[in-house]
């Protein structure tokens, strides 16, 4: 049953965490270090609040001469239960730019999402903000790879899509 | 006919009341900084890539401003023209950090000293990937809830570079420092 798997893994911040009502109440109640769940008798209250996946994880980026070096384990778990052992923390957002994600795999994959968005807005001049006839082509498009991204890919194809409803 | 008239207004209230009181319910509407939402796409004319610094910043409008709502601590990478390579921290509560290497995560606890010991400025290329790799590595052997593979991103003015080390090939193991 979804409501036993209670443990949620907050620890993202790593040691700049600052102090936060739902990582602290996780973690004093649910939790042992480590990630290991200990059963306990306010489960209810505490899944009610934080039963999602979560990405308990290592991420790090070092700057060196000329560039950054990111890394990222591939860990993703909901309590003890991993729920995905391939994941990609490294996330796209702009051609240059990632970001390393921990926390709740919902939120920070919704962050990145709306971030990526307004960086793809960044890149486009005023001349290609688009009309909605070919904003409702590029939904159609198959290949756009989300549907927040869809900027970039119309900026590239505003002058050859065609316009149809 | 004032009857006919409050006859049809009567279900449009209803309605209205209902679709509030749903969206009150169960929508949640993140919040951004209203210059945020109205500047970006006139900003940069110039149609070039956005900058790091740029890109940590609505990152931290959005951490910021839904604070209650997130969690979430984010790490933003990355080179441009202006600044070079850079890194920045958005931890949980928001806040943006320049650092010269940064950790997060809950395996992060496990290697502060290594990454202070053996971190200096101005390495190269592949001495950071190495520092990269030993220390996710470190920290995946000792953190319950780190583990799988180290995936390492590699941006520069040449482009960006994927790699991906697999879990029994983690280059701690591979010196013999597991206990």
């Amino acid at each position: 049953m979804r409501d036993d798997v209670h443990g949620d893994i907050l620890w993202p911040g790593g040691g700049c965490s600052g102090s936060r009502t739902r990582g602290e109440l996780s973690n004093s109640e649910g939790l042992a270090v480590g990630g290991q769940c200990s059963v306990c008798a306010l489960a209810k209250d505490v899944s009610s609040m934080s039963d999602n996946v979560c990405v308990q994880t290592t991420i790090m980026a070092v700057e060196y001469d000329g560039g950054v070096v990111m890394g990222a384990d591939s860990r993703t778990s909901t309590g003890s239960y991993i729920a995905n052992r391939v994941s990609d923390k490294i996330t796209y957002v702009a051609d240059s730019i990632y970001v390393c994600r921990s926390g709740s795999a919902a939120d920070t994959q919704a962050i990145a999402d709306i971030l990526r968005m307004y960086l793809g807005m960044h890149r486009c001049r005023p001349d290609q903000i688009q009309n909605p006839p070919s904003s409702a082509n590029a939904f159609k498009k198959p290949a756009a790879d989300t549907a927040l991204c869809h900027t970039q890919t119309l900026a590239k194809n505003s002058q050859t899509l065609p316009l149809s409803f | 006919m004032p009857h006919s008239d409050t006859s049809k207004e009567f279900p449009n209230l209803a309605a209205v009341i209902l679709v509030v009181a749903l969206r009150r319910c169960f929508t949640w509407v993140p919040t951004v900084c209203p210059c945020l939402t109205l500047l970006p796409p006139y900003s940069l004319e110039q149609g070039g890539q956005p900058e790091t610094p740029v890109a940590a910043n609505i990152l931290n409008q959005l951490c910021y401003g839904n604070k209650n709502n997130l969690m979430a601590g984010m790490i933003c990478a990355g080179w441009d023209k202006r600044n070079g390579g850079q890194v920045y921290s958005i931890p949980l509560g928001g806040g943006v950090f320049r650092e010269a290497y940064t950790i997060g995560g809950s395996g992060s606890g496990y290697i502060y000293g290594y990454c202070d010991t053996n971190f200096r400025k101005g390495m190269s290329k592949k001495e950071a990937q190495e520092f990269v790799k030993n220390a996710v590595s470190l920290a995946m052997w000792r953190d319950g809830s780190s583990g799988g593979v180290i995936r390492t991103v590699t941006i520069s003015k040449d482009g960006v570079e994927r790699e991906m080390i697999e879990g029994d090939k983690l280059p701690h193991l591979a010196a013999g420092w597991a206990p």
